[in-house]
């Protein structure tokens, strides 16, 4: 007895059992407008019988009772979604989970774009060239595996040498490796100066009239295909695959990489050093991958290429060398709108002037 | 010592209890004033007889007035309502109730009053 006491008087202001037991008759457990209501009559009922008996529908006290039910009811009900939002395991809204996901500094994936390969089944070009046997090439077709045509992989690979950057000719490429077991080559077509290497198509899928992309391509310090920051006057890539299964073979051959979607272009202008500064991308359904960021000059040239990373805070020992300061990373919101987070000038540089982002949205 | 103890504060300053007789008038009052749909978390409480207001005082819309105002008074079971009469006015109708409290022998005659301007009712 003298040890409860004692204790109670410690923890005098934490005993909520005290409280409990002062109202022992208050039901805690209601949260609904009728339990709540039947809540508040019982305890009148018990608590002032002798001050107040008058229970009609019609009371005054009894709709004061009622006002008081009803915000109860709204107030647990809010309190109970909004702890239920702030919970991963319960939470339902796409929003709340992105936003505990980027809590913990996991950028919640979005919609990723249909891409793949295109295979290049015939050639054609208004130059001249002559092949082996001397015959001019010039506007003719010539089909991949043609079984009517002997000479249709010589031919074929001339004219593809003749619109190849000087330094590359097939069998030479400026990169090569095996992914997922197939030898796949990179050769850069020569392009025209000013020429950007993205080259819109539509396609119908499943009835529907749908843009595609034919984009860069490379395998470059990856050992997937992947399509690089697409830049005017950039390389543009045809790929060599080679499964070792035969010219018909559906991955031998030359192939381009597609991309479903349309790049959009967004320039912005920063004119203040301000640290950690987000930028919202306020467009719905921006894909997973292709999201680029390049600061222009005076003259609204690109100048610098800023670098996607998961965290501009991850891996900051790596990230102080001078040359990859400019770096950047994406959060993901609502309906698959992003916002680019930079950093606060000592683990990334401060963003300060005009930038041009790249993205592409989804277009389903 | 009083049988029947509310609250109200309609008319008061400082005390808001209201006993008896009293009591039950302001609480029929109230049940008057309250229109169906108005109180929260209870829809189907309230009275329609103010949609009877601007109605042709025909005899069937009386008719309804009388069964509309028997279930709300039957909505309290500390009353008995021993006669009602309906007189037309400009601006609403005047209604003459005869209330008796059942578990005791008073009775009254209350005039109220439905203001259609005013969207309210009172004892007149």
């Amino acid at each position: 007895m003298a040890t409860t006491s004692r204790q109670t008087a410690i923890f005098g202001v934490e005993d909520w059992k005290k409280i409990y037991q002062s109202y022992q008759e208050a039901d805690f457990q209601s949260y609904d407008f009728e339990t709540l209501r039947k809540s508040f009559v019982d305890y009148l009922r018990i608590y002032y019988p002798e001050t107040f008996n008058d229970y009609i529908e019609s009371s005054e006290f009894i709709a004061l009772l009622d006002v008081m039910a009803f915000m109860g009811q709204s107030l647990a009900f809010r309190t109970d979604l909004n702890t239920r939002e702030n919970y991963l395991d319960t939470a339902e809204r796409r929003d709340s989970v992105v936003k505990l996901a980027n809590l913990v500094s996991y950028t919640p994936k979005r919609n990723t774009e249909a891409s793949g390969f295109l295979k290049v089944f015939s050639i054609s070009t208004t130059e001249n060239i002559t092949d082996y046997n001397g015959i001019n090439l010039a506007n003719l077709t010539i089909n991949w595996a043609d079984p009517t045509n002997l000479n249709w992989q010589e031919q074929f690979t001339t004219i593809l040498n003749a619109s190849l950057i000087n330094t590359q000719k097939f069998g030479n490429p400026g990169n090569d490796q095996v992914i997922l077991g197939v030898d796949t080559q990179e050769y850069t077509i020569n392009l025209v100066p000013g020429f950007l290497p993205v080259i819109p198509y539509t396609a119908t899928i499943d009835t529907v009239n749908m843009p595609f992309e034919v984009v860069n391509s490379t395998s470059v310090g990856e050992t997937y295909v992947y399509e690089p920051p697409p830049l005017t006057n950039g390389q543009f890539n045809i790929l060599f695959r080679n499964d070792q299964q035969g010219y018909l073979s559906d991955n031998t051959g030359f192939f381009f990489l597609f991309k479903q979607g349309v790049l959009q272009n967004q320039d912005f202008n920063l004119p203040e050093r301000i640290t950690n500064r987000a930028v919202a991308v306020n467009i719905e359904g921006i894909n997973n991958t292709d999201i680029w960021l390049y600061q222009l000059d005076n003259l609204g040239n690109i100048s610098n290429y800023w670098q996607q990373v998961q965290s501009v805070y991850a891996a900051a020992i790596e990230q102080l060398a001078p040359n990859t300061n400019n770096i950047y990373s994406v959060t993901s919101r609502t309906n698959d709108q992003i916002t680019l987070n930079f950093g606060d000038g000592i683990f990334s540089t401060i963003p300060v002037g005009t930038f041009r982002k790249t993205f592409a949205p989804a277009t389903v | 010592m009083p049988t029947f103890i509310g609250f109200n504060t309609i008319n008061q300053n400082k005390k808001f209890t209201l006993v008896d007789f009293d009591l039950i008038k302001i609480d029929l009052l109230n049940a008057f004033n309250i229109r169906q749909g108005e109180l929260p978390g209870r829809p189907g409480y309230g009275t329609i007889i103010w949609n009877y207001l601007f109605e042709n005082q025909t005899t069937e819309t009386q008719a309804a007035i009388v069964k509309e105002i028997q279930r709300v008074c039957g909505g309290d079971p500390r009353i008995y309502v021993s006669g009602i009469q309906i007189f037309p006015q400009d601006n609403g109708i005047l209604l003459q109730l005869g209330i008796a409290v059942v578990p005791s022998t008073q009775a009254q005659q209350l005039n109220i009053f439905f203001n259609g301007q005013q969207r309210s009712a009172s004892y007149v």
